[in-house]
């Protein structure tokens, strides 16, 4: 097991976009971002766009981690919940300020990641998962448990959103600016991480160890260092979250918020970090309007998952970027200058 | 990619120092903090203990049977089976129909294993081979699975929970010196031991066994032996589905089935395997053993945090020993 | 390495773009904020709640997903037979089936149904699609206790909206920091053991009980409100068990209990009394007497228990009365759903409450452009004749009403008692009531 899964860190498919129509794409979809509050309904633009906007950060950092270091984490949604108890518990119960209940619930949150890293990241690839799955319900049981802190099942209620200067985030519109900021921040922090020298290194030690070790690096801390960053993007996510329930419970961390996580890196794809945000939406609107369609909407999510991991290392992105050159190839042009032919694809790494 | 995993030993699942080597040394700890909180509870009934440890003793023959299949599935095709919750629960919900079909609790419990083993085979041959030797991938499909079987069972057999029954036979109590005690969860335990003792005879003195002991430690030189090793695969998939579709039976006669339960199972597995030692069916006996006493003695004597008790001991476990209380260690 | 340049700029650019959208939008804002309830309202499709639209929609919030979805089944046909009385249609007898043929004061009124699965997480997901993408008017449910307490915060925050609670029995959903639009017409956990505690340390002269309970708001309200009457009466409760939810083997908590109790509280689910009765038989403590909790002593729990069932004594607020209503009400139940069981907690509880709402929006005549006061006025002094006996609501919005003792006898639940016009402090002074410290693990105790 000393390397990663390499349908799922396959990154060749998506470059069938040449560089123009990324461009473009950017452009259309940034456009969309800032104007979405106004066009959308309402429901659309609050339960679809703002969830999917906490959700992707919460799954992001999965996909980092399954990006960049080959852990798939499924302590993801722990981190996150123990981000939003701390936030929940200390607004509400202590009346303690709004920000700094927040601070205290992301530093807390990755407290427990380093310690949950210095635990699990001495084991790799499915053991890595069936660690990280065991720590995740542990701290579902925790809080479901502890009473004095967590108020067991119903949870905590009423978590006030806090203004930023003289900006209500209780707003909506606010809120989702501000959302999409933190999202931005947690995407370009976590890329400009990848380029950084620790990031290389977890890159290393996710392709080979020995070497990584070889040359001086220490595989233990790079990895943890690594999931801790992870951990601090997951808590981002935990308190966009608390604040847009207004209430956390032992629900917002159980073994099926836990999958809902896998579920969007696998749909959105890990090539690209932006792709947790892309599932979170598809998740989101599957969730809402299969449900009005059929009853069966859970098996209708769980078989279109099961295709993706089949079809698709890259998710929706790499199946739609395969839709995209197999129409090429069909239908017999002079490529544009620069783009890439099919066959000369980029191998998985 | 491939080459390197095969050439890798397997006890670079954990890459780390193993700082105790004492298997001993762990049980002993578990044994000791259980005697401290026996002392602590000021508690001398000798009767207590003796319900207790016998609690402890028939939830690890269930625990057992399940996580072996669990283990077996690892050790032999390094798929963490993540769907093997839900194959407790349909063999659990299928034996249910069948008792209350013919009304025999043997058939009840061979037919929904059989029934398990024949879904998990199908699984294994339709879906999972297209992904094989990607484990990662393999993982989230079972993670498909599971969610389209726990919706599925809620909707076959509804939200409540049934209850299978114990056979007539074992239906009742014995009493020992003012022990009262259940003849099914003794029986149990009595199955749980005939099921290991059937599976290490298989594994050590059978041609089959030895095939799947030298797939354990390296599929390709296996290969090249000759052995058609995709059939060996699927045969030992479908093994693991019958462990867990037999435990589904043996539980829900007397702990009755219903939604959830997939979830439970799945993560006892986890907890026993990860305790005992990946892949190996002895490790899953003693992570059975361990987990199904520490969680008795637990809910007698720190009651609203036994769950976090047993995670606990999991803890401890790989703090001191990462491969597990009889991981492979070379 | 061009590539990540190009997201890097790409990103950051969002990142700047946002921020000046965020900082450009903050000055139209005008909402002060809500002080208590927390979270983003995101506002409903209409803003002044009227119901120009010629439509009234009732959204209908039960548990049809995971453990509790037999339950949530029960629900909804109670709530159906509510809207059958008063002409609807049933699309079908499924659980999510709709209904046509119902109108208000000229107004359509139309049914929108959302699921849960009993956590506070999922009720409050189905609670903001049913309001904010349905735009419901008025939303019943949801089922389960802590449910409630988190409608209850959402509530709060959208005044536009009429609740009226669904079976939810949390005690402070209403008693403490009660939301001014969020009405219950059934009683909660606690006044649905009325009479039980009284009758255990009188009648039956039980001194010692120990209690076991799955670990959540609406068994600490039910241990709670069994526990004081009898600690009042000199019984002792020298220690209560609670359990996760979701336990199935109870014999390692079985083995503490002394063996000198008189009987057992039994707070669990159905099903789990099943499993804990049986493991309770195959202990020293063979044959304790049991008494049940409001949702514990079912058809299917008596069936199942056979002759081990007889004598158990438990309390809840539907009873099989004698009575024209509740004759009607179990006729038309068994009429449009063959397949239902006869009336229980869950149908008839939602029953009174689409009633209740039906009743307040006849009396409005479908009028709700004044941003629901009538309509909320019309709840509040609403006097309901229920299959189960008068009901009408406190100064909090919470009902007082009737609550009935049984024993099993003969393989059925027979009435035994019955406890007038239970309040929500159970007779007592409300202050005095409040002051006390809430139900839960450790409250209230009689060691």
């Amino acid at each position: 097991m000393t390397t990663m899964s390499s349908g799922l860190m396959g990154r060749s498919r998506l470059e069938v976009l040449e560089g123009r129509w990324r461009l473009v794409l950017f452009v259309v979809v940034a456009g969309f971002l800032l104007v979405a509050p106004f066009v959308l309904t309402p429901f659309f633009f609050v339960q679809i766009l703002i969830r999917s906007l906490w959700l992707g950060t919460v799954a992001v950092s999965l996909t980092f981690l399954i990006r960049y270091a080959g852990m798939i984490s499924l302590a993801q949604t722990g981190i996150y919940g123990v981000a939003a108890y701390v936030t929940a518990n200390l607004s509400v119960t202590r009346g303690v300020e709004p920000w700094t209940s927040a601070c205290a619930g992301i530093t807390v949150a990755v407290v427990l990641a380093v310690m949950v890293g210095a635990l699990a990241a001495r084991a790799r690839g499915v053991y890595f998962l069936m660690l990280t799955l065991a720590v995740g319900v542990f701290l579902y049981y925790f809080a479901l448990q502890y009473r004095p802190f967590t108020f067991g099942f119903s949870g905590i209620n009423g978590v006030a959103v806090p203004s930023l200067g003289s900006i209500q985030l209780s707003d909506p519109r606010n809120f989702y600016y501000a959302a999409l900021v933190a999202a931005a921040v947690c995407l370009l922090g976590l890329s400009a991480y990848s380029r950084s020298p620790l990031g290389l290194a977890l890159q290393a030690d996710r392709d080979c160890p020995e070497r990584a070790r070889a040359l001086g690096m220490e595989p233990l801390v790079v990895r943890v260092v690594g999931f801790a960053v992870a951990g601090v993007v997951a808590a981002i996510g935990g308190v966009l979250s608390v604040w847009f329930n207004g209430q956390v419970s032992p629900g917002s961390l159980d073994v099926t918020r836990t999958i809902d996580v896998l579920v969007i890196a696998v749909l959105g794809g890990v090539a690209r970090l932006e792709g947790a945000w892309l599932g979170a939406l598809l998740l989101s609107v599957l969730t809402v309007y299969v449900s009005d369609l059929t009853d069966y909407y859970t098996t209708v999510i769980g078989l279109v998952f099961i295709g993706v991991v089949l079809a698709s290392p890259n998710g929706v992105p790499g199946a739609a970027a395969s839709a995209i050159s197999a129409l090429r190839r069909l239908v017999p042009r002079a490529p544009a200058h620069g783009s890439v032919p099919p066959t000369q694809q980029e191998k998985p790494s | 990619m491939s080459q390197v995993e095969a050439a890798t030993p397997r006890s670079s699942w954990i890459a780390g120092p193993h700082r105790l080597s004492g298997t001993a040394a762990v049980v002993a700890v578990a044994v000791l903090a259980s005697a401290a909180l026996v002392v602590r509870d000021g508690s001398n009934d000798g009767l207590l203990l003796a319900v207790t440890i016998l609690n402890g003793l028939s939830s690890a023959g269930l625990y057992f049977l399940v996580a072996s299949g669990f283990t077996l599935i690892f050790g032999l095709l390094r798929v963490t089976n993540l769907a093997h919750g839900s194959f407790y629960l349909a063999g659990g919900y299928i034996g249910w129909t069948l008792r209350d079909a013919t009304g025999s609790w043997l058939l009840a419990l061979v037919g929904a294993a059989l029934a398990v083993a024949a879904m998990g085979l199908l699984f294994q041959l339709l879906l999972l081979r297209r992904v094989d030797g990607d484990p990662i991938r393999e993982s989230l499909l079972t993670i498909g699975l599971s969610v389209v079987v726990a919706d599925l069972t809620l909707s076959i057999w509804g939200g409540s929970s049934l209850d299978i029954g114990a056979p007539a036979l074992l239906d009742s109590t014995f009493t020992v010196n003012g022990l009262v005690y259940s003849e099914y969860r003794l029986a149990l335990l009595g199955l749980a031991i005939l099921v290991g003792a059937a599976l290490y005879v298989l594994l050590k003195c059978t041609r089959l066994g030895m095939t799947i002991r030298a797939g354990v430690d390296d599929p390709v030189i296996l290969a090249t032996t000759g052995v058609n090793v995709p059939v060996m695969l699927s045969l030992v998939f479908g093994l693991g589905a019958f462990l867990a579709g037999l435990g589904g039976v043996a539980g829900g006669s007397y702990l009755s089935i219903s939604q959830g339960e997939d979830a439970r199972y799945l993560l006892v597995s986890l907890l026993v395997v990860i305790v005992g030692g990946l892949g190996s069916v002895t490790g899953a006996a003693a992570g059975a053993l361990l987990v199904g006493l520490v969680e008795s003695f637990a809910q007698v004597h720190l009651p609203t945090y036994s769950v976090l008790v047993t995670f606990g001991v999991m803890i401890v476990v790989l703090a001191f020993r990462p491969q597990g209380l009889l991981g492979a260690s070379r | 390495m061009t590539r990540s340049r190009t997201t890097r700029s790409v990103v950051l650019s969002l990142a700047v773009l946002s921020t000046l959208a965020a900082a450009g939008c903050g000055s139209s804002s005008d909402d002060p904020g809500s002080p208590t309830g927390g979270g983003i309202a995101g506002s409903a499709q209409k803003d002044s709640g009227a119901a120009t639209d010629g439509v009234i929609k009732i959204g209908l919030l039960s548990t049809l997903d995971g453990a509790y979805a037999a339950l949530g089944q029960s629900a909804n046909q109670g709530a159906k037979v509510a809207l059958v009385n008063a002409g609807a249609t049933l699309d079908g007898t499924g659980d999510r089936d709709g209904i046509t043929g119902l109108s208000i004061g000229g107004q359509d009124v139309e049914l929108v149904i959302e699921s849960s699965d009993a956590t506070p997480d999922a009720a409050l997901a189905a609670t903001r699609q049913l309001v904010e993408k349905d735009a419901v008017d008025i939303l019943v449910g949801p089922l389960s206790g802590d449910e409630g307490l988190a409608v209850k915060e959402y509530a709060r925050q959208h005044p536009e909206v009429t609740f009226v609670n669904g079976t939810s029995g949390a005690q402070d959903t209403t008693l403490r920091d009660p939301a001014p639009n969020f009405f219950r017409f059934t009683t909660d956990g606690a006044q649905w053991m009325a009479g039980l505690g009284a009758y255990a340390a009188d009648d039956l002269g039980y001194d010692k009980v120990v209690t076991i309970g799955e670990d959540y708001s609406f068994p600490y309200d039910q241990v709670g409100g069994f526990m004081a009457p009898f600690c009042a009466d000199g019984g002792t409760v020298p220690d209560k068990i609670w359990v996760p939810l979701g336990t199935k083997d109870f014999s390692s908590y079985i083995a503490t209990i002394p063996s000198d109790v008189d009987a057992l509280f039994v707070a669990l689910g159905g099903a789990d009394v099943l499993n804990f009765t049986k493991q309770l038989d195959e202990s020293p403590l063979a044959g304790t007497p049991i008494l049940g909790g409001s949702i514990s002593v079912d058809g299917s729990v008596i069936e199942g228990l056979g002759d081990r069932a007889e004598g158990i004594i438990s309390a809840g607020p539907v009873a099989a009365l004698d009575t024209p209503e509740y004759r009607a009400y179990a006729d038309t139940l068994a009429a449009t759903f063959p397949d239902a069981p006869p009336p229980g907690l869950f149908d008839v509880g939602y029953y009174i409450e689409m009633t209740a709402t039906l009743d307040a929006l006849d009396e409005v005549e479908g009028v709700l452009d004044d941003g629901h006061e009538a309509l909320n006025a019309a709840l509040t002094s609403l006097q309901l004749e229920t299959p189960v006996g008068p009901v009408e609501l406190d100064e909090n919005r919470q009902a007082i009403a009737n609550n009935y003792l049984f024993e099993v006898r003969g393989g059925s639940s027979e009435l035994i008692e019955t406890v007038p016009e239970v309040n929500q402090t159970l007779g007592l002074d409300r202050d005095e009531y409040i002051a006390q410290p809430a139900n839960d693990r450790d409250n209230p105790s009689c060691p």
